[in-house]
């Protein structure tokens, strides 16, 4: 299996996505192991195009504007890569996705990989499924 | 696997379907229950998975097993999956939210109530016909709820069989402003056990119901209260992957069985006395259409071109009440269980001079659905470009920590008219090769004008309740899954599909037991009447059968 995800390219996305979707915005990305549920993405044949395009493109802005690979860089200094970023045709639809990736992460059932240990569903008020036990129902 | 012989051979598993395998096994005859979905589990429904229910495992998938769809304003048919109650045992009950109602007693009427409007007619039996079927099914399926708790319900032979579910505390306050303003909330019928029944269990709330299947069993479905008991019998034998490509018919115009095509891909057969197709509205239709033979060459039962007209869907308006925690202390907001459960009967008639026909709805009070995945991922992309970083996080905590909704549902009904109906789509086909379903849709102007008027009732209550915010998501919107009327029933051969009893007038072992008999899609969910009809249909199957009509 080719490997697509290069060592930067781990990195960076996980870089984004603590920095896209940060605790408070649910229990942020990294917490919610929704960082490595989406990188999962980056394993197997066929990666998207727009990641994989998109990531090389936020690390080239970053060392365009910094002189340092974007995961190397502070936060503060991130966000201001982030929004040149975002204002890329090819940033900003990758920027959504990455959201809307990191946010599936957070907040799917813990099975698939993401929402560890139900801190998404504990955030939006659910009891993390415990309730879905039938076991704890009364049955007679 | 053999040529399947049995005494009566039911096609789909859903409402229809359920009720009539249950009735004929315990009877004593033989069933056979052929199922185009696959039979899932409640181990299967312990996982309550978002991205399950976005990837449609309830549903067939669009790009093999479609729907198409046509309206005044697009050009071309475009692929849908409008119309599908579900593919699966069970059908569309497994992942309903289980909202039971009865139909007003002139909801069977509505020509003689309204006069003529669009393709409105009566229907062949009323409400006292059909009530100790209303009651049956309640029992059978097992519902929770208050009898005579709305004065505008109509009469009961018996109570509930199960007292209404634990209340959450909202509805105190609820009912407190409903009836400062004269209304007659009453607690939502549902198929949900308030207490173990019939070997399953009551409900204990999860955070997770209308959409995903029931763990549990509490909640009451065709498969989980009907199919499972008549499969106990011995004598019922459901067979899911089951694909029925035609209803077949001897040269005196009775039908004989099916083919249908298993999972393999193998063309089999099932001969019986008698048939019942129970698809639901379009897929009942469309095998009709497809079910073409000498004597019938424009489908079974199609004689008059009656097949696929007067498809009705169902009107559906959404609103919400949207409440910051911190501004209501005195209200109970933060609790997710256990439901909130009232409905309104008061304005399923409109007053003079708001609409054409004074048709309006039912209002259901609830707490939204879950699902935290779709809410944050549309916060998140609700303006178009993406919001990130702290400014997400201001959102997703406004949302999820610092406000609570109550949401509005009002049905209502879905009027049958002229442009809207079902016919064999000319070019599109499924992954066995057949014609689809292709929908006309055109919804008839007063649809908008009841979800308006009823809606509006229902944020004024929210407003008096206090909230912050009120509005609608959907007004006089169409049902993807509730669809009735294209095979009407009705006394004249002339202008019906069926008789009173859902069989085909011009096929007298044939019967179509789901929602395609409606003449009209009634103001409430219709999905316990289609339960109750069904269970009727079945005595007189049952009846027949032992006169030896078949």
């Amino acid at each position: 299996m080719k490997d697509h995800s290069k060592p930067g390219r781990r990195s960076i996305l996980a870089a984004a996505l603590a920095r896209l979707v940060p605790p408070g915005a649910g229990p942020g990305a990294v917490e919610a192991g929704a960082v490595e549920y989406a990188v999962q993405r980056l394993d197997g044949e066929q990666p998207a195009p727009w990641l994989m395009d998109g990531l090389d493109l936020l690390d080239r802005l970053a060392l365009e504007h910094d002189g340092a690979h974007f995961e190397e860089l502070g936060p503060a200094r991130q966000d201001e890569v982030l929004r040149r970023f975002e204002e890329d045709p090819v940033g900003t639809e990758c920027l959504r996705r990455l959201v809307l990736l990191a946010l599936e992460g957070s907040f799917c059932h813990p099975a698939r990989g993401g929402n560890r240990h139900g801190a998404g569903w504990r955030f939006a008020g659910l009891d993390n499924g415990e309730r879905s036990d039938p076991s704890r129902c009364r049955a007679s | 696997m053999p040529r399947l012989v049995t005494d009566v051979l039911i096609v789909g598993s859903g409402a229809g379907g359920g009720p009539l395998a249950l009735t004929l096994a315990r009877a004593g005859l033989d069933v056979v229950v052929l199922e185009k979905g696959p039979r899932l589990s409640r181990s299967d429904y312990r996982r309550q998975d978002e991205i399950d229910l976005r990837e449609g495992v309830y549903f067939p998938r669009p790009e093999e097993d479609p729907h198409t769809v046509v309206t005044p304003n697009t050009k071309q048919p475009v692929r849908t999956l409008l119309g599908w109650t579900a593919s699966c045992v069970g059908g569309g009950t497994v992942h309903m939210g289980s909202f039971l109602y009865r139909f007003h007693p002139d909801d069977f009427r509505m020509r003689s109530r309204c006069g003529p409007y669009e393709e409105v007619a009566d229907w062949p039996f009323g409400y006292d016909e059909l009530e100790p079927y209303y009651s049956l099914a309640e029992r059978e399926v097992g519902l929770s709820g208050l009898g005579g708790a709305s004065p505008f319900e109509g009469w009961r032979s018996e109570p509930y069989p199960m007292p209404p579910l634990p209340a959450h505390p909202l509805t105190t306050p609820l009912e407190e402003v409903c009836r400062r303003r004269g209304l007659h909330p009453f607690p939502t019928p549902r198929g949900i056990n308030s207490r173990p029944y019939q070997g399953r269990p009551a409900c204990d709330p999860c955070d997770f119901c209308t959409g995903f299947g029931c763990p549990s069993g509490a909640r009451g479905s065709s498969q989980e209260a009907l199919l499972a008991r008549a499969e106990q019998t011995g004598r019922c034998r459901v067979v899911p992957r089951a694909m029925v490509r035609q209803i077949t018919v001897d040269a005196r115009g009775r039908a004989t069985g099916c083919l249908w095509i298993d999972e393999a891909g193998v063309e089999r057969e099932v001969h019986a006395r008698a048939v019942c197709v129970c698809c639901s509205a379009v897929e009942s239709a469309r095998l009709l259409l497809l079910s073409k033979s000498p004597l019938f060459p424009d489908g079974l039962a199609n004689d008059r071109g009656l097949v696929g007209r007067h498809l009705q869907f169902h009107g559906v308006t959404l609103g919400y009440g949207l409440f910051r925690r911190d501004r209501h202390p005195g209200l109970p907001l933060a609790a997710r269980r256990p439901f909130l459960d009232r409905s309104l009967l008061d304005h399923y008639f409109l007053p003079p001079g708001v609409g054409e026909i004074d048709k309006g709805g039912l209002i259901r009070f609830g707490l939204p659905q879950t699902r935290p995945m779709a809410e944050a991922q549309e916060i998140a992309t609700a303006g178009g470009r993406a919001v990130w970083g702290e400014a997400l996080a201001a959102r997703l905590q406004r949302h999820f920590v610092e406000e609570r909704r109550i949401e509005v549902e009002v049905f209502h009904d879905f009027f049958p008219n002229a442009r809207t109906f079902v016919e064999l789509d000319p070019e599109v086909r499924d992954r066995w090769g057949l014609p689809v379903a292709r929908i006309h849709l055109d919804l008839p102007s007063h649809q908008r004008i009841a979800g308006h008027w009823v809606g509006r009732r229902a944020l004024e209550i929210l407003d008096d309740l206090g909230a912050d915010e009120v509005g609608f998501q959907i007004v006089g919107g169409t049902s993807s899954y509730l669809v009735h009327g294209t095979c009407r029933a009705g006394r004249d051969p002339a202008t019906s599909v069926l008789d009173e009893h859902l069989r085909a007038h011009a096929v007298p072992n044939l019967f179509v037991v789901d929602g395609s008999f409606m003449p009209t899609s009634g103001g409430a969910a219709p999905t316990l009447t289609i339960f109750a009809a069904s269970f009727r249909t079945a005595d007189q199957v049952l009846a027949q059968a032992r006169r030896g009509d078949f």
